[in-house]
């Protein structure tokens, strides 16, 4: 193991755990309904039980790949080989934007996760209306929302499958802008 | 300046960054539970001094960082200028691009509004040209139109961010690079030189 998979491995584990941390703080949240709530039904206990189960699944999820498999993850991030000194200037940059991007993915995930669960507990409430919704939580769902969530969504999925071309433009402009530079330091000399 | 610095540099920078835009986040203002017959004066006063603090902070992490950064690094290797700089620019732009991506999520119903505003443009104008009347997305107080404000410029921030903010990281660079000699400094050293070779052929 190179020391750029160890960086990885470590990097990837510390992005496992606030998750996880993550994960568990919004699994808490409907516990604490039947407390808040005076009308507690049967409905109610229906959806705290599959928001757990899907909470749960996601946790699985999350610990299976960013704790249990994060050597092979860290491996196909970075590869095998440990590249030579000057060529790992070079691979260390799409590696980083790499890494940014599957961080900034599963934080758009979690977002998503987090409005989603808001939109349908605001659906929950119509469907207790009965279709007679008041005025004021008419429009609490409209277009909008859900434009929002499924972009951020779309957002989230691109990212965290590692956003290819987005990282290669990144790793283009950035090797355009250090020669830029290269060449202005000469010329200065 | 050495691999450290920088990496304490760009941390910094981020940092920073993210300071400002959490600060604004929870600027005492912006908030309903302020009455909302509070001076226009009182409000000014809070805004300018929490300005300076914030100014204070952006000062020391984001455009003059060098000293604290090198404090933080501690003594290492020295890069060669050309080298410093493409490390710089390197380091900078993952940490920038970073605090963009999650700026994001945040920033994406700002960015569906904003859209949504040219579908609006049409019906604004006739209500402000034919009907003489202000139009319900216009009707908010100051403390509606400054929390507008900061979801709008955290939008732009985040889209800045993401496509690398080159130009941020240009002044970096400028500003990091080792003083370049004096004019008078490298003609004097061109001198020594020249005396020393005819001392040696004397």
């Amino acid at each position: 193991m190179n020391n750029m998979q160890a960086f990885a491995k470590t990097i990837l584990a510390a992005i496992g755990i606030f998750f996880a941390i993550q994960i568990i703080a919004q699994m808490l949240i409907p516990i604490t309904w039947p407390f808040t709530t005076s009308e507690f039904s049967a409905k109610s206990l229906c959806f705290i039980i599959v928001w757990l189960a899907v909470s749960g699944l996601c946790l699985v999820v999350v610990c299976y790949i960013f704790l249990y498999k994060r050597e092979e993850l860290a491996h196909r991030i970075v590869g095998k080989q440990q590249p030579a000194e000057p060529q790992s200037q070079i691979q260390w940059l799409p590696a980083a934007f790499r890494l940014v991007c599957i961080f900034a993915g599963l934080y758009c995930l979690f977002y998503t996760f987090a409005t989603g669960s808001r939109i349908l507990h605001r659906l929950y409430i119509y469907l207790s209306y009965q279709g007679r919704v008041p005025e004021h939580l008419a429009r609490l769902v409209t277009a909008e929302h859900i434009i929002t969530w499924a972009l951020t969504l779309a957002a989230g999925v691109y990212l965290l499958c590692g956003a290819p071309h987005f990282v290669r433009w990144q790793v283009r402009k950035t090797l355009k802008q250090c020669k830029a530079f290269e060449k202005s330091d000469n010329s200065s000399r | 300046m050495t691999k450290m610095q920088i990496f304490a540099k760009t941390v910094f920078t981020v940092l920073g960054i993210y300071a400002v835009v959490t600060l604004y986040r929870f600027y005492p203002g912006r908030y309903a539970y302020r009455p909302d017959e509070t001076p226009i004066f009182q409000e000014l006063v809070l805004l300018s001094a929490f300005t300076v603090v914030v100014g204070f902070i952006v000062y020391f992490t984001v455009l003059n960082n060098t000293r604290l950064s090198s404090k933080l690094a501690g003594p290492g290797p020295l890069l060669e200028s050309a080298t410093q700089a493409a490390w710089l620019a390197k380091s900078l732009r993952v940490g920038l691009v970073f605090i963009g991506l999650m700026l994001l999520p945040n920033s994406m119903p700002v960015i569906v509004k904003t859209l949504k505003l040219f579908f609006l443009i049409r019906t604004t104008v006739n209500d402000i040209v034919i009907w003489k009347s202000i139009p319900r997305i216009l009707e908010r107080s100051y403390r509606e139109w400054f929390n507008v404000l900061y979801d709008f410029l955290k939008a732009l921030l985040a889209l800045y961010l993401i496509c690398g903010a080159p130009h941020f990281i240009r002044w970096q660079i400028r500003h990091s690079a080792p003083p370049a000699p004096h004019t008078e400094q490298i003609e004097s050293a061109h001198q020594c030189s020249t005396d020393l070779e005819r001392s040696e052929s004397e």
